[in-house]
């Protein structure tokens, strides 16, 4: 008796595995969203356009197809192209995400609850603010040979290895929007109707989680990055310079920059930084065609020495009227002066607070040429 | 006994694998609720509260050696005071048996398996404990060093999140207030739950009693140092008031890295974190079937495996259905917890030297 | 607990007694050799292959029988004949220069001694009669081993012959410490099994636990070699052999040296090893034979195939059902497009897939060897092309399905390769219904059965199980002959040191 009980136990426990696979997801029937652009539309809602990849395996083509909806929010959307779809949409893989810059003022957090609340969706997929609306460039479904989404993925990344915009992905992002002491500061991106391409045009400053409509150009953005100790790998930044009461074109390559940060208590503005900042470059080009002379390589350092602290000095005027607490300065105040941060109220004392940058240049290599 | 043996560096193993459990995921969570960034230093402390209690746990073992929980208790309080506290430890690991199991199934149905029934995921843990708590000690002693391999991959892939950390969270040092920190330590406390399984173990260990001390004592140590790195990676990596929106943050962490070869390697982290549970699942289950096989006077547990099975499943199912249901379940093993843990067996320590004369005359 | 059929039975039989034998038949005291000859032939149905050949000896009738097809001639005309006619009187056993003769009364006992090749002297008014060894046994001569080639070493390999075997193992030992012993498996068969062991190095508990349990064995006949190795195991119903087995001297001799014992049997051309670990499985004696960084490199690469072999299927199955998120951008459309327009889900393909494989395996081992070769392209190309162009099986699949096949059989020893293609089914039973979580499952099952499982009572996973770190040296790397002084104490030797040094000079210069 006790050995049929057991065998009807096993023969129940072995059933109840086969009646189904739950979890199943077929990979034959998922959908891949490659891209999604949220706009604005009168009423509160929310207008996705989505690329939706597919793959005919007969011509080994790729195609997009773009799907527009309009919805109370992100999830909803989704529902909603589901009912147009002939698969189970998976934004799994989803790379980029658009925003448009009148929609990311009312603030982002809002509309990405649901990416953090899920646990299939991708959190290294990376933000970008569009001047305009994104669906135009969603629409452009294929940049050469490249699908949109790809493309945007590939601009992005570029954008980040020349240090132009800084690296943030969802998470990282998260982590700055629930720190007083740090601002977001996320690319800006235009469509280029002349070459139907996108062209990356700085960095949009965020005030919390709203964007502040203060945006950086890409010079601007590339010095940001050095104040922030942020560069990436390449940095090739070139401008006119004065030698001699001519204008020259000098064009330089960033190849280490050490930025620190000096906090000191001040009575008048609350907090008083000075962030000195070390650059070293090698220059690529220079409209002169001679640099021979020490006294020459002196005179360049200096006028780039001029022209970045005037920058630097823009720059941290930009972040304090949007703001925005890249630096993070908040948080070494937090950390290291404790008894300041309770004073302050950091949202609204961070407009006050004097911001000092001291740019030093040092030309290490002058290229193959003199 | 000296088959069913087990040696030093086994029983270091074993108490190390008992004590890794489930409890890991949520703790940065949850000792940050009160302790704030100086979690880290709550759970050193909750370190040394328990190297006490196990000298207090060895003490026992070294003054009734040779025995059993089970058997030092009727020893200690007569058969009718014995057998009562060995129904209630019985009852006690059974409901710590089924909290194990409902807090993992919880996990895997908001990460990974959504769909699947609960009763289905229960059935798969408790199937694997049910063929294994079976065996005697010195099985139970080989199959956990084995499995301890993957302490080294965990190790491994919460070390990514060193990458992005940015250290000024933990700045300034101290800031909860000692009072704060003092009491998330109880919190860490009851995360290295596993260090007791030495009542039950110690008269199997072929070595001397200072030996597995030492032992204990040093896997104590490593699951503090462990926990304290995986805390302190989580608060590096999140902001502070990041945390309180993520109860589980070691699973975020290895969600958000990046990794050229496999993208999501929370998944294959949350299927191997399956190996840690049923450790901790089957030395509990072996407990309590060797507390009922002293109930009943029988030669072996292996029959009472079953039995302990039935009532885990049947209260894993019960307490799995809704997230509450699983958090009022912990809360009340928190108070059992003190109960069987910490009070009585140092009660049972000094009652044993009270008796100091007729006991060691029997021993 | 009938759970999962992996324990091992309960031993209810009743103790056997060893003596169950017939009565003796006697021959009487002066007994006609007519009538004994009378009585030969009716015991024996009146077969025809006996031969006879009558003498005078000694003055009185004497009568040579014996088994024609099993007689060497020359021994039989000049060792045995010879003399008898030559001297035609004296002592049987300083006459006859054969060099085994055994005097016996009993029936049984001289029929048993004829089929084993004796000439039987029958003499008139005689009360014993003398069994004359003469055979010659037609047997296969020592050549390279079949199923287990290697590139460098030892090319010999077992032969169907005891002796022969006895005696490549015998020239092996020259200092006289390999022990053999015979014992008698099967009533009608009779086959002489011989275990060996090195005497000084093997442990005896071990020892005369294999003794002990061959000389239980109760069948008819040992028909195939597999009757003793199902007789000795501890688990016979576990998927994992423990005994192993191997057609190579020079292995028998390095498994006798760590102190294991070895098993062969007549007419059976492996010799079977006791008690082994589950990495024993895995150590090929090229591994010994070649530098020591090419055997760790080997070794481990057999490691990891194991792990392939097992796990492979299960794991893509699982990740193109479950968890396609982990795979990377690039490669995830790769795949779902060569998913586009196959049918069925993933673990049909699989078991298609699978099933076609074997089916070509059982298929090519009875293939004539002139057909062999088409029928490896047809198989190979052919249908591996044209079922995925009939979008039956995706070509990821058939990848997964290869790779997996080829790695199964890197390893040394045929049983395990089976154990490993019988092992992954659940695996991908488990992937399809769960994801990783089956996986993980069917491995946690698996790891905790190996612990369990017991070779002739030596732990299954030992240098892991109970871990020793110093039995890892030769484990997953072959480290050099210099580290290895010890003995591994996977078989419990008695003695541990095995060598002193091997570079003496080294050390001495």
């Amino acid at each position: 008796m006790k050995h049929k009980l057991i065998k009807i136990f096993n023969v129940c426990l072995v059933l109840s595995f086969l009646t189904g696979c739950w979890d199943q997801k077929m990979l034959k029937d998922t959908m891949f969203l490659s891209t999604v652009a949220y706009e604005k539309q009168k009423g509160n809602k929310v207008i996705s356009t989505i690329a939706i990849r597919s793959y005919t395996s007969k011509e080994g083509l790729l195609v997009n197809k773009t799907y527009h909806v309009a919805g109370e929010s992100p999830r909803d959307d989704r529902t909603k192209i589901n009912q147009q779809v002939s698969g189970i949409v998976m934004s799994a893989k989803k790379r980029i995400i658009l925003f448009e810059d009148r929609l990311a003022k009312e603030g982002i957090l809002e509309l990405s609850d649901v990416l953090y609340r899920t646990p299939e969706s991708p959190l290294t997929a990376k933000y970008v603010i569009v001047e305009g609306k994104p669906s135009t460039i969603v629409e452009l479904q294929q940049v050469g040979e490249e699908l949109i989404g790809e493309y945007l993925d590939g601009v992005v990344h570029t954008a980040e290895a020349n240090s132009l915009v800084p690296i943030e992905t969802l998470q990282s992002l998260c982590t700055v929007l629930f720190d007083e002491g740090k601002g977001l500061a996320l690319p800006y991106m235009k469509l280029n109707t002349e070459n139907k391409t996108v062209d990356v045009i700085g960095t949009a400053l965020f005030n919390e989680d709203k964007f502040a409509g203060i945006t950086l150009n890409p010079e601007e953005s590339k010095v940001l990055l050095l104040l922030g100790n942020q560069k990436d790998k390449y940095m090739i930044m070139s401008h006119k310079i004065n030698i001699h009461d001519k204008k020259y074109v000098v064009s330089y390559d960033v190849s280490d920059a050490k930025a620190k940060m000096n906090v000191k208590p001040d009575a008048i503005h609350g907090v008083k930084v000075t962030i000195p900042l070390r650059v070293k470059v090698s220059i690529n080009e220079f409209t002169k065609n001679e640099m021979s002379s020490s006294a020459l390589t002196k005179n360049v350092q200096e006028e780039i020495e001029k022209v970045l602290q005037k920058k630097a000095e823009k720059v941290v005027g930009k972040l304090q009227k949007a703001n925005c607490d890249f630096l993070e300065i908040g948080r070494e105040v937090a950390a290291y002066h404790p008894s300041i941060w309770k004073r302050l109220k950091w949202r609204q004392d961070y407009k006050n607070i004097s911001i000092n940058p001291k740019v030093q240049v040092e030309i290490i290599h002058r290229g193959i040429i003199n | 006994m000296n088959k069913n043996s087990i040696s030093a560096s086994q029983l270091f193993f074993t108490i190390l694998q008992t004590q890794i459990g489930i409890g890991i995921l949520g703790l940065p969570y949850n000792l940050f609720k009160t302790a704030h960034t100086d979690g880290w230093i709550s759970m050193l402390i909750s370190g040394c509260i328990i190297q006490v209690i196990t000298l207090f746990h060895w003490g026992l073992t070294h003054r009734l050696p040779g025995l059993t929980l089970y058997q030092m208790t009727s020893k200690l309080l007569g058969k009718w005071g014995g057998n009562f506290l060995n129904i209630g430890y019985v009852f006690y690991y059974i409901i710590v048996s089924s909290v194990i199991t409902v807090l993992y199934v919880n996990v895997l149905k908001r990460w990974l398996y959504h769909l699947t029934p609960a009763y289905v995921l229960v059935f798969l843990l408790v199937v694997i404990a049910l063929y294994f708590a079976k065996e005697n000690v010195r099985n139970i002693g080989r199959f956990f060093t084995i499995v301890s391999v993957f302490l080294i991959i965990l190790v491994l892939l919460i070390s990514n999140a060193y990458k992005e950390a940015d250290v000024r969270y933990l700045f300034p040092i101290g800031h909860s207030g000692i009072q704060n920190i003092l009491l998330a330590s109880k919190e860490g406390s009851i995360s290295m739950l596993g260090f007791e399984a030495i009542l039950i173990l110690a008269p199997f260990v072929k070595a001397k009693s200072t030996m597995t001390l030492k032992m204990v004592m040093l896997s104590n140590c490593i699951v503090t140092v462990l926990y304290v790195y995986i805390i302190i990676a989580c608060y590096l990596f999140f902001s502070p008031d990041e945390i309180l929106i993520v109860p589980e943050p070691v699973l975020y962490i290895l969600k958000a890295t990046q990794n050229s070869v496999i993208e999501r390697i929370d998944l294959v982290f949350i299927t191997f974190w399956i190996i840690s549970v049923i450790t901790s699942l089957i030395m509990y289950v072996y407990i309590s079937s060797v507390g009922m096989q002293e109930i009943f006077k029988k030669k072996t547990h292996r029959p009472f495996v079953p039995i302990v099975l039935i009532f885990v499943t049947g209260l894993s199912i019960y307490f799995s259905k809704t997230d509450n249901l699983v958090a009022a379940l912990s809360q009340a093993t928190n108070y059992l917890i003190y109960v069987f843990i910490f009070c009585i067996p140092i009660c049972l320590l000094i009652l044993s030297w009270i008796r100091k004369g007729t006991v060691k005359n029997e021993a | 607990m009938a759970l999962l059929i992996k324990r091992r039975p309960k031993r209810t039989k009743s103790p056997i007694s060893l003596e169950e034998k017939e009565p003796k038949t006697e021959i009487e005291l002066g007994t006609n050799v007519e009538e004994i000859l009378k009585m030969l032939e009716e015991r024996l149905d009146y077969t025809s292959d006996i031969g006879q050949r009558w003498l005078k000896f000694n003055h009185e009738r004497a009568l040579l029988v014996y088994f024609v097809p099993l007689m060497d001639s020359i021994k039989l005309n000049d060792h045995v004949i010879k003399p008898l006619l030559i001297e035609k009187e004296g002592e049987i056993k300083e006459v006859i220069q054969a060099a085994s003769i055994t005097p016996t009364k009993d029936l049984d006992e001289m029929i048993s001694l004829m089929s084993r090749g004796a000439s039987v002297l029958l003499i008139e008014n005689d009360p014993l009669v003398y069994a004359i060894d003469s055979t010659k046994t037609a047997t296969r001569e020592v050549n390279q081993a079949l199923n287990e080639k290697i590139i460098r070493g030892s090319q010999e390999s077992f032969v169907e012959s005891l002796d022969k075997n006895l005696n490549l193992m015998r020239q092996r030992f020259l200092d006289g410490s390999l022990i053999v012993r015979y014992i008698e498996v099967g009533s009608i068969s009779r086959t002489r099994v011989a275990v060996l062991y090195l005497k000084n190095i093997a442990n005896v508990e071990i020892c005369n636990t294999i003794i002990n349990r061959i000389q239980q064995i109760e069948v008819d006949g040992v028909d195939s070699g597999s009757i003793i190795e199902e007789a000795l195991e501890d688990s016979p119903l576990s998927p994992f052999p423990q005994l192993l087995n191997t057609e190579r001297p020079d292995r028998v001799m390095g498994n006798l040296l760590e102190g294991r014992m070895a098993v062969l049997t007549n007419g059976n051309s492996s010799a079977l090893i006791a008690p082994v670990n589950f990495f024993s499985f895995y150590q090929s004696p090229e591994d010994y034979n070649t530098r020591a960084l090419y055997g760790s490199f080997f070794r481990l690469l057999r490691i990891f195939s194991f792990f392939v072999a097992m796990s492979l299927p299960a794991i893509y199955i699982a990740t193109i059902s479950f968890h396609y998120e982990l795979i990377p951008l690039d490669l995830v459309f790769t795949v779902k497009g060569s998913l586009e327009n196959v049918p069925f889900p993933p673990i049909v393909e699989a078991f298609i897939m699978v099933l076609i494989l074997e089916l070509l395996k059982e298929a090519s081992l009875r293939l004539p060897s002139s057909i062999a070769q088409t029928i490896g392209v047809v198989g190979g190309l052919v249908i591996g092309t044209a079922i995925v162009e009939a979008s039956l099986v995706s070509n990821m699949m058939i990848i997964v399905i290869a790779l997996t096949a080829v790695s199964s059989f890197v390893v040394p020893s045929n049983e395990m390769s089976t154990t490993l293609r019988i092992l992954s089914f659940p695996m991908m039973i488990g992937a399809a219904v769960f994801g990783y979580l089956g996986i993980v499952f069917v491995l946690v099952l698996i790891v905790m059965h190996l612990v369990i499982l017991e070779s002739i009572t030596m732990p299954y996973l030992i240098p892991l199980a109970p871990f020793r770190f110093s039995g890892l040296k030769d484990v997953f790397i072959r480290m050099h002959q210099i580290y290895l002084n010890e003995k591994p104490a996977n078989a419990k030797p008695q003695k541990r040191k095995r060598q002193k040094a091997i570079r003496n000079w080294d050390s001495n210069e």
